[in-house]
Order: C-alpha cells, then structure tokens, then sequence
C-alpha cells in the first residue's frame, strides 16, 4: 500500500461521518458538478438518518417514522462509494491518507470531517446498567421504545430539548414522567426564560413532574430493577428507567490526531476549511469564523448541519464562501411546534397573535429584530427569520403585532425599506 | 374519482393555503388566482406543506424543514426532499373550488 496519491489516479473527496452533514455533502458535491471518486464514511451500519425523529416519532409513531435521509439507490445512482459500519481510525493530514478500522486506507485530495458528537456520558448512572439510557443514535432511540412501556416510572435528567421531547413522548405512550433538572429553569442554553416557562406549563399540564436544582449524588438498582436516585440536597426520586441528556461531546479524535486545530470544535474559515489545507468540517463538530461577527460559532442544529454541509461542500467544489446561516431549531411536544430563530437572549419579546393560540414572538434588542419564536405557526418563520438577517428596526410595533396584517408583505416593504 | 368541495374561492385569497381533511390530506393553494392541490404531507418527513411558505415561482416552501415543491408538478427543487408530492386535479364552479380524489379516499 501506498500512501502518496498515484498521480493518474481520479481526484477523491472523502466525508467522513454518515450522519446529517455527511449525507447532505456528499449528495452537494455532485450536485455541484464535482466529478471524481466520493467516499461517504459512517461507524454506524445504518444508512445515513436524520436525529429529530428519534425522540419523537420513533418512539410515539413508529409504525410511519421516516429517518433514513436516502436510500441506497441515492448514493449508488450518483457513484457515491459508501462504507457504512466501519470507523475511520485514523488521518494523516499530510499524507492526505484516511485509514479505516478495517486496514482500507483512502488517498484523498479533498476530505471533510462531519463526525459529529457523541451524547456526554454520565458515569454515576450508566454504571447501573441496563435501565439507563441516553438518546442519540438510531439504536438509543430502539433501545429506548422497547422499554417505554405504559405505566413504567420514568426518570429524565436534564431539562433540554431531548430530555423535554422524551417526556413528551412518554406521556404520550402513557409513562410517568419525572424531569429532573440541575438548573432553576428549563432550556437554558436554547430558549429564553419565557419561552421555558411556557413549556414547563404545557408539560404540567400533560401530567409531568418536574425537580429542579437537582443535582445528584447517587444511584443504585435494586434486584428487582427498581432505580433509586438521590440528590445532594436528600431528595429521592425512584423510577423503572432512566433516560439522560446532559450535553454532547464533540468527536474530534480524527481530528486531534491530524493535528487541526481544536477549540470547542475543529476550528474552520469561511469556507468551512481547517488549518489543515484540504480538510474541511462541517457540523455540530465545526466552529466557523463568520467574518460579518467576527467570531466563531458553532450550532449543534439540524438546520445547522443541512446549511453547513452544503455551504461547505459547495466551497470544496468551486470555492464560494459560506453564507452565515441563521441559528434556527424547532421542537415538537404534544402535537405543538414550536421554532425558534436568532438571538435567544434578547431584551425583549413582542406577541403576534397570542390570543388565536398560535403565536408569533418578536425578540427585540436595541430596537431591531433580533430573534423569532412561532408556536404553532411555523409559516411565519420565513418572514420572521428575513426580518432577524436584515437587521431591520422595529419600527412600528402594532403594525407588526397586528394578525390582520400579512407578515410576509409586511417584512418584504419593512426589509424594502430599511435597505 | 371523487370530487370533494373545499371551500369558495373568496375564502382562500391569492398567496394563501388550506389543508383539506380527505384520506390523504390535501394543501390547496391559491397562487395569484391559479388553484393548485397537493398532498399536504411533506415526503420528507412529519410536516403539513398547507402551513408552507408560498414562494413567487409556484413553489411551496415546507415550514418545518424548508424543502421546496413545485406547485405544478409536485416535483421536490432541494434538498431534503427527494420524492415528489402527489398532485390533485383541482376545479371551480360558480365560485365554489374542488379538488378530485381517488375512488374510496375523500372526508
């Protein structure tokens, strides 16, 4: 074997990661007109799937839950070499050599890094075994629906969007449902305060059990499976399962063995490229320079991985910059959506619509749009979220909150207009 | 096939959509005074296409994960949707809009 490109041989761009991003780049790269060989990378034996099914319709609907990105025709119709349950172990960024797990070393000329991350384990509890879960792959979530069973006693810990969707789901399925969450609020990292407490309401309401401040300090299972948590402050809670979302951590082995640089991520320019010339990343893994802020970012979004494995893809092919996407998620509870774009922490939140049950909220700072909430009313986050990238001044304010106005021909003359 | 009345034309004004209530359910859209109808669940995944986004070209953006239709042919433009949507033939008679189903499916 050798290491140094054949110089007659077919450029090769490699992904490593079968993942959101991974799929989405691949697919990008021959949309956008590149021609060589492209290798498709995944440790997991799944063909590539989406995640945000995985807390919701895998476990309540499963019958009809749709992960899987493409089908395997998808990649075959556009000769896309895909290895699949197999872990890329190694990377010579020199070299620009890929060495698999199974000895297959893959020259490349161009390689991205959409290996994602992991969910962040919790000793204390994964030592109890069996009954304790965590929910990030397409296996956790079936791990998980085996178990979810009407009347078991579920215990959550962490009070983010996985551990809200889960309880959603398993009231749903019938489970009792205890959240139990460290901080004094829920969504501390995704919503603002509001937002939180509107959520904890809807889930009060469902019939879920919330502990805050929690923090805890031990575990144990007892013979028969019954799961005993105690909290540093003496609370005690018991439970026939365990589902935890604390955070992730970051895969960045390849990444560190290749020397990049890392820094909450691998550190990538404006056309997604880290300091290793012709490797390049993209995903929750990616921190970005966006010359416009001045800052790196990274998103731990599905939007985030859809816009940047595309963005980057496209500037390994022709070499355009990536545009800075908006921060956007959405969570779905109970039957409700609920998305969520821009600046989280702004100053102020105005209500479009509030009494119609399906609202839209302004978030304001220093008098312009800055961020948008829609519950229920997901068409108005197009308008909302061109208003956020125009920077566009509030304005006048009762116009925007009036429901009898059309959002999209008022954004489209306020955008018009502060140009 | 089976004709099932949706609505007048004055209850769904030029760049609206409404979802129809037949087995499946039905986005009809009204795209400058053109009716057009498709299947309102996205092919991608669990989203409603009638709470889209109408765009000027005839498409609809899907309001959950932003993949684009075209109204027309029900063709998918980007990404993440790859399959296409079924289209409805959809008629209007005295004011009254329609949209015609398959034998055995309807409200």
């Amino acid at each position: 074997m050798t290491a140094a490109p054949h110089p007659a041989r077919e450029a090769c761009y490699v992904v490593v990661g079968g993942g959101q991003a991974g799929a989405i780049a691949v697919a990008t790269l021959r949309e956008a007109g590149f021609a060589g060989r492209i290798v498709l990378v995944g440790d997991e034996p799944h063909l590539p799937y989406e995640r945000p099914p995985l807390s919701k319709e895998v476990l309540v609907t499963p019958a009809t839950a749709k992960t899987t990105l493409f089908d395997a025709s998808f990649y075959a119709d556009r000769h896309i070499e895909c290895r699949f349950g197999v872990a890329a172990t190694g990377l010579d960024a020199q070299a620009r050599v890929l060495t698999l797990a199974d000895g297959e070393r893959i020259a490349f000329d161009k390689l991205l890094l959409a290996t994602g991350a992991r969910a962040r384990a919790y000793p204390l509890l994964d030592a109890l075994g069996d009954g304790v879960l965590s929910l990030r792959s397409l296996d956790d979530a079936l791990a998980l629906r085996e178990r979810l069973l009407p009347g078991k006693r579920l215990l959550v810990i962490g009070g983010g969007v996985i551990g809200l969707e889960v309880a959603a789901s398993a009231r749903t399925l019938g489970a009792e449902v205890t959240v139990i969450e460290r901080c004094l609020r829920l969504m501390g990292r995704a919503a603002p305060l509001h937002l939180a407490q509107s959520l904890l309401e809807l889930h009060a309401a469902h019939g879920v059990h919330f502990e805050f401040g929690a923090e805890l300090a031990s575990a144990s299972k007892a013979d028969d499976g019954e799961i005993t948590l105690t909290g540093v402050d003496g609370r005690v809670f018991h439970g026939d399962l365990v589902v935890y979302g604390i955070g992730v951590e970051l895969n960045v082995e390849l990444a560190r063995e290749a020397g990049l640089q890392l820094d909450d991520g691998i550190l990538v320019d404006e056309y997604g490229m880290s300091s290793a010339p012709g490797i390049y990343a993209a995903g929750d893994v990616a921190r970005q320079w966006q010359p416009a802020s001045g800052r790196y970012v990274r998103q731990e979004t599905w939007s985030n991985a859809q816009h940047q494995a595309t963005s980057v893809a496209r500037a390994m092919v022709d070499g355009t910059p990536c545009e800075p996407d908006l921060p956007w998620y959405w969570t779905d509870q109970y039957g409700h959506n609920l998305q969520v774009a821009g600046a989280v922490e702004a100053e102020q939140w105005l209500t479009r619509g509030e009494s119609t049950g399906r609202y839209t909220q302004f978030g304001v700072s220093g008098g312009r749009i800055v961020g948008a909430i829609t519950f229920d009313n997901g068409r108005e986050m197009r308008p909302a979220k061109q208003l956020i990238a125009a920077a566009v001044p509030l304005g006048d304010a009762e116009a925007l909150l009036d429901i009898k106005q059309d959002l999209r021909k008022l954004a489209t003359s306020r955008i018009k207009a502060a140009a | 096939m089976a004709r099932v009345h949706v609505c007048s034309v004055a209850d769904l004004p030029p760049g609206e959509g409404r979802r129809v209530d037949t087995t499946p359910a039905i986005a009809l859209f009204n795209v400058d005074g053109e009716f057009y109808a498709v299947a309102d669940m996205c092919t991608h995944a669990t989203a409603s296409i009638s709470e889209g986004y109408l765009e000027d070209d005839c498409s609809v953006e899907c309001p959950i994960h932003t993949a684009r239709f075209c109204l027309k042919t029900g063709a998918a433009l980007c990404l993440p949707a790859t399959e296409p949507l079924q289209t409805f033939a959809v008629s209007v008679e005295d004011g009254e809009v329609y949209v015609e189903v398959a034998q055995g499916e309807g409200a």
